[in-house]
């Protein structure tokens, strides 16, 4: 799920950047600082979508680095136990798949996939194939996924997913992504 | 082990006088030979097939002979027993239908109305032997034999299993058969320990001897009257003698060796008679049909098996295992192999032992079995290896999921080759599985108490009810008392929100799918993980880290909030944060750890990611101990593992840490508080650092000689920070020493610990670490202790050479490269106070520096006498940065640059053997032929040019003393190791 989130954050800067581009360097700081990162709480944040306050710097005494208390919106995306997640299916195995919903990794176990699905690793690369042979998991396609278990780690959130549900399971081939 | 004693005195029905005569001997025969039988096995002997059997006891006997030069006798004999033992059962079995009474009959007065008429058969029967010309014809009649009896017990034994398990009937036979007065009395008799089978068979050929020598004499002469022998392999020292008065059990064992004759013979009295032939059935494990066990030893040492067959007395068990076979091994008579390779286990192949020109035969158990293939000598049975062992040789096990699973799917593979059944299926398989671990998961309840079962549970387990009234209800436990076996469960329900305390034994442990779990059992112990899918008792769980699925049991997992890399060691030697050599050429260090496989953070990048790898054990060569190695810095720096360094350069710029390990081809990993992946551990190329604290020397990046440069002007300031640490690390620990001296000389061992004045020595012959005195060790291994110890040592490595270059003539220079490269103030800033600590630092150890070299100096070498060793005689390429002396200019220098042309550059300085070299300014260039290697001094760094361990030349080492042998090295490239290197093959190199 996404968020809407504002944080704050202190955020420091050597000094040979004071004088006239401080402002733009400090939020380039914090956008390199604060993008990417994840924390179990809010999960990963993708984006700084606003400085709403960059503070007054405040020059540390010894390092000559000021430091800014700084305030941001930005989107961060949790992904949350039940939530049904649109991924891309980046590996295969026997076991069953890795999917990616953005920076969100999930695996789908192969128990977790319908009964019909069968492992085969075809001309194509390993893929799960269902029954009649109409549909097909392969690499890069789209599936809908519905998390079923987080284990968050200090820099990533894994998931496990099952698409052994209604409503759930192939959207589109790897042309279409 | 009990006898198949004759009690009740042999029958005498008018009919079968002769073959009477027979049993009895034949009694005697077995008795002391004879081994365990159930009670109810104690009854009357009657004998049908008596001449038939000593035809055995013959076969036996030429089978022992065999024996001798053969395989092991106890094997065979013990087979035999068995044999014997069927044909006790079988003559049970006929006297179930033709039998009068058989217990009325005045033992004594049997004896002597037999007449000798059948001995002279009997012998002539045991002469049988000779019949059999060669071996083959001879195995072919005990095979023959052996098998029919073999079945008919076996017969008998399936029709004896439902009289067994319906215990009343039983009972009342076996009250009928209780000793009464009038039977022959038991006599315990003192005993050799270890003698009693051999007693038990003197008496027996005693009695025979007696026979023989009476009926020779016309019935004349002395006679053995008692009734049997009985040994009980449970019941060392003794042996029972069945008799009706003391004194025909003391004329039994007049004269033998072994038995104690001081001691007088003890009656057991008639109640306890039946106990002393009982087995003591609470001394032996119990096993049913159907039990999991495992092997003790043998080809199959720590195998699971299943019973499947038990015999009556309990003692014997046949097992199902999965073969062990090699199917060319049997082939044409070959030899065992002599070193022991393990076969894989798999099922029975029927084609593939067909193809290797096995004879299969097929037929039906007795024991309801089904079909039993025999093959090699051995039996088979659904793919299954159907063995024969003692209870002795098995011992019960609750097998965990994969053993289990592999168990059944060899049955499994097997029919589907066979055609029995269908295709193997692996669903099929899982289904078997998860039904034998539903049962295992049952016998292990029942086996359970709710203490014990409450002391499974802990504060915040979800559980679910799993029997009783309140089935099905899911919550957490909220607390235990282990005490009543009881669990309070806070129950996870829109109307119930009491806490319910719950007997222990209706809950279990709940997981849903997506919970993350620990494994806290079996093999995938400390593995973390995510189910995925709940199946009964099992849960499947992904783990975290080695990406497998794996089937636990779900009594062994716990709720796990924390990933945890679970296990600090891996395999027995390798811990987590060691770095470790990988079997393709690749280094890294462990991250990661599982039971079965671990994470290894290479020094490779791939993709600009870091490049971790999940290892198994095989994938690991060997464990580096390279605390002695050293890279450079992107200042030219030495940086040492221990070293607080700043990455500049690359992907993980900004961050900072402490250097942990230093690998090969100037690799550090770096441990980063700040980083939070693979344990904080970065992989940077020492360029991409700078040493906190290290002097700016030179611009790595600007053309000309930046390596030379580097080299010239490093004053190492880095190493001044490790001496506590290397004092701590002693060379010596962990190599195997032997103790030169003292109480311990010539012990082997392991040094673990050393110190300024012992070293602990784990011993190699007994198990223990002992403390031993510098003094008690060799002289190699002293000077090396010394030299790492006294305070002279210390200065040692600082490298007196270069410290003291660095300082004097080169300070200057230092300067001077110093002055047009300070772009950022911030750099110099850092630099100043720093360069005041490396220089406060270094002065203790410039007093001692020229003192410290003398101590060591053992053998008292000198440049004088030591053999010339002209610089043309080594590779080009190993000459950087060696010290040379030219021939005729007299002047010493150090290599900074090879030509083509066989002309180097030369740094001059000066040396003296004592202090070593000390570089100068000036430059000259000399060709290689007018140029001899400088001889290293004690605690300089060295390369080795020559030998078999040349191949490390590229890399320094420390020569730490220099003994007649040759130079003593450690850190040959990078494992810590000492090493005597002889003198010619060390360079010295001046760095």
């Amino acid at each position: 799920m996404f968020f809407l989130l504002d944080m704050e954050r202190i955020v420091t800067l050597p000094p040979q950047h004071f004088g006239s581009g401080l402002r733009d360097v400090l939020h380039k700081q914090l956008v390199r600082e604060v993008e990417g990162t994840c924390s179990g709480k809010h999960g990963y944040i993708v984006s700084v979508t606003k400085i709403t306050d960059s503070g007054k710097g405040r020059v540390q005494v010894g390092t000559g680095k000021a430091t800014f208390h700084m305030k941001y919106q930005c989107v961060a995306f949790r992904p949350f136990k039940g939530e049904v997640l649109d991924c891309v299916v980046t590996q295969i195995t026997k076991l069953g798949f890795f999917a990616d919903a953005g920076p969100f990794a999930i695996f789908v176990s192969s128990s977790l996939i319908p009964d019909d699905y069968e492992f085969t690793s075809g001309d194509q690369g390993p893929c799960f194939t269902s029954g009649d042979q109409d549909v097909a998991i392969v690499r890069n396609c789209e599936v809908r996924v519905k998390v079923v278990g987080i284990r968050v780690d200090a820099t990533e959130i894994f998931g496990i997913g099952t698409i052994k549900e209604d409503y759930l399971g192939v959207l589109g081939g790897p042309d279409m992504s | 082990m009990a006898s198949v004693g004759e009690e009740r005195g042999p029958l005498a029905s008018e009919d079968e006088v002769d073959s009477e005569e027979e049993a009895e001997l034949e009694e005697e025969h077995r008795q002391a030979k004879e081994v365990s039988r159930g009670k109810k096995k104690r009854k009357a002997k009657r004998k049908k097939k008596g001449s038939q059997f000593i035809e055995e006891e013959a076969m036996e006997d030429t089978d022992e002979d065999e024996d001798a030069d053969g395989e092991g006798p106890s094997k065979k004999r013990s087979k035999f027993i068995d044999d014997m033992a069927a044909i006790g059962e079988d003559d049970e079995d006929l006297e179930d239908f033709d039998m009068e009474d058989p217990f009325l009959m005045d033992e004594q007065a049997e004896v002597d109305a037999v007449k000798a008429t059948n001995m002279s058969k009997m012998y002539r029967q045991m002469d049988t032997r000779d019949k059999f010309q060669t071996d083959a014809d001879l195995e072919k009649f005990v095979q023959e034999r052996y098998m029919r009896r073999e079945e008919e017990y076996q017969d008998y034994d399936e029709d004896a299993e439902p009289q067994r398990e319906t215990g009343q009937a039983e009972g009342a036979d076996q009250r009928a058969l209780q000793p009464t007065l009038e039977d022959p009395k038991l006599w315990m008799i003192k005993v050799r320990r270890g003698m009693e089978q051999e007693i038990a068979v003197k008496i027996m050929q005693k009695a025979i001897h007696f026979e023989k020598a009476r009926r020779a004499n016309g019935g004349v002469g002395p006679s053995l009257f008692i009734c049997g022998v009985v040994h009980h392999s449970n019941l060392k020292g003794y042996i029972y003698i069945e008799a009706k008065k003391a004194s025909h059990a003391k004329q039994a064992i007049k004269g033998l060796n072994g038995v104690y004759h001081s001691q007088e013979e003890q009656l057991i009295s008639l109640r306890e008679m039946p106990n002393a032939m009982t087995l003591a059935d609470s001394g032996q494990v119990q096993c049913n049909p159907g039990d999991w066990v495992k092997m003790r030893g043998g080809d199959y040492k720590g195998d699971l098996a299943r019973v499947a067959w038990v015999s009556d007395s309990g003692d014997r068990v046949k097992v199902k295992l999965v073969p062990r076979l090699d199917y060319t091994r049997y082939d044409k008579g070959m030899p065992k192999p002599s070193n022991k390779i393990r076969l894989q286990a798999r099922a029975f192949d029927f084609d593939e032992a067909k193809s290797a020109g096995f004879l299969i035969e097929s037929r039906t158990s007795h024991q309801g079995l089904g079909e039993i293939l025999t093959c090699m000598g051995k039996d088979f049975v659904n793919g299954y290896h159907l063995k024969d062992v003692s209870i002795k040789s098995i011992v019960h096990v609750k097998p965990s999921y994969d053993e289990l699973h592999k168990f059944n799917s060899a049955e499994l593979k097997a029919n589907g080759r066979t055609g029995a059944a269908d295709e193997y299926d692996a669903n099929e398989a899982y289904e078997k599985t998860l039904q034998d671990a539903r049962d295992v998961e049952n016998a292990n309840r029942k086996d359970l108490t709710a203490q014990k079962a409450a002391e499974g549970f802990s504060k915040g387990d979800v559980v679910i009810v799993a029997r009783g009234e309140l089935q099905n209800l899911v919550g957490s436990v909220d607390h235990v008392s282990a005490a009543e076996g009881v669990v309070h469960v806070k129950p996870d329900h829109k109307e119930l929100t009491d806490l319910l305390p719950i007997d222990a034994l209706l809950l279990e442990k709940y997981f849903t799918v997506g919970k993350h779990v620990k494994v806290v059992k079996g093999k995938h112990e400390g593995s973390t993980g995510m189910v995925v899918e709940v199946q009964d008792t099992i849960a499947v769980v992904f783990a975290d880290v080695t990406q497998v699925e794996m089937r636990v049991f779900m009594r062994d997992l716990i709720d796990c909030t924390e990933v945890t890399h679970g296990l600090t060691k891996f395999g027995d030697i390798y811990n987590l944060l060691d770095l470790v050599q990988l079997v393709d050429t690749e280094s890294g260090v462990i991250v990661g750890v599982e039971k079965e496989a671990c994470l290894v953070l290479t020094t490779r990048v791939i993709n600009g990611k870091p490049d971790v790898r999940t290892c198994r054990l095989q994938d690991i060569q060997r464990k580096i101990y390279a605390s002695k190695l050293t890279g450079f810095d992107g200042w030219r720096n030495v940086v040492n593992s221990g070293d607080v360094v700043k990455v500049v350069g690359g992907e993980n710029a900004g961050k900072q840490g402490t250097v942990k390990h230093v690998a090969k081809n100037n690799v550090l990993f770096v441990e980063c508080r700040d980083v939070l992946e693979n344990l904080g551990i970065l992989c940077v190329k020492s360029k991409d650092c700078n040493v906190v604290g290290g002097k700016r020397m030179g611009d790595p990046g600007a053309p000309g000689d930046p390596r030379r440069q580097g080299r010239e002007a490093n004053v190492s300031t880095g190493v001044a920070k490790s001496f506590r640490q290397l004092q701590r690390e002693s060379p010596l620990i962990g190599k195997s020493i032997v103790i030169a001296r003292g109480p311990y000389k010539s012990y082997r061992g392991k040094v673990v610990d050393a110190n300024d004045r012992n070293v602990r020595v784990e011993l190699e012959a007994q198990c223990k670490v002992v403390t031993v005195k510098h003094a008690h060790l060799s002289r190699n291994h002293q000077t090396v202790l010394r030299s790492n110890y006294t305070p002279a040592a210390q200065g040692a490595f600082s490298m007196p050479a270069t410290v003291q270059g660095g300082r004097g003539p080169f300070s200057s220079m230092a300067a001077g490269a110093r002055t047009p490269m300070h772009s950022g103030m911030g750099a110099y800033g850092s630099q100043t106070p720093m360069h005041a600590g490396a220089y406060g630092s270094q002065t203790p150890m410039h007093h001692s520096g020229g003192a410290m070299a003398s101590p060591f100096r053992i053998s008292g070498p000198s440049q004088s006498h030591d053999e010339r060793r002209p610089a043309d005689r080594y590779d080009q390429d190993l000459l950087q940065d060696v010290v040379c002396q030219a021939r005729h200019a007299g002047k010493y220098g150090k290599v900074t640059s090879v030509g083509q042309d066989g002309f180097v550059q030369l740094l001059l300085g000066t040396y003296d053997p004592e202090n070593g070299f000390h570089a100068g300014s000036g430059m000259e260039s000399f060709s290689l032929k007018e140029l001899d290697l400088v001889k290293p001094v004690e605690n300089a760094f060295v390369r080795i040019l020559d030998g078999e361990h040349k191949q490390s030349g590229a890399q320094y080492s420390k020569m730490v003393a220099e003994m007649e042998s040759g130079g003593i090295v450690r850190g040959l490239g990078d494992v810590a190791d000492l090493e005597t290197i002889p003198m010619p093959h060390l360079a010295y190199v001046d760095l």
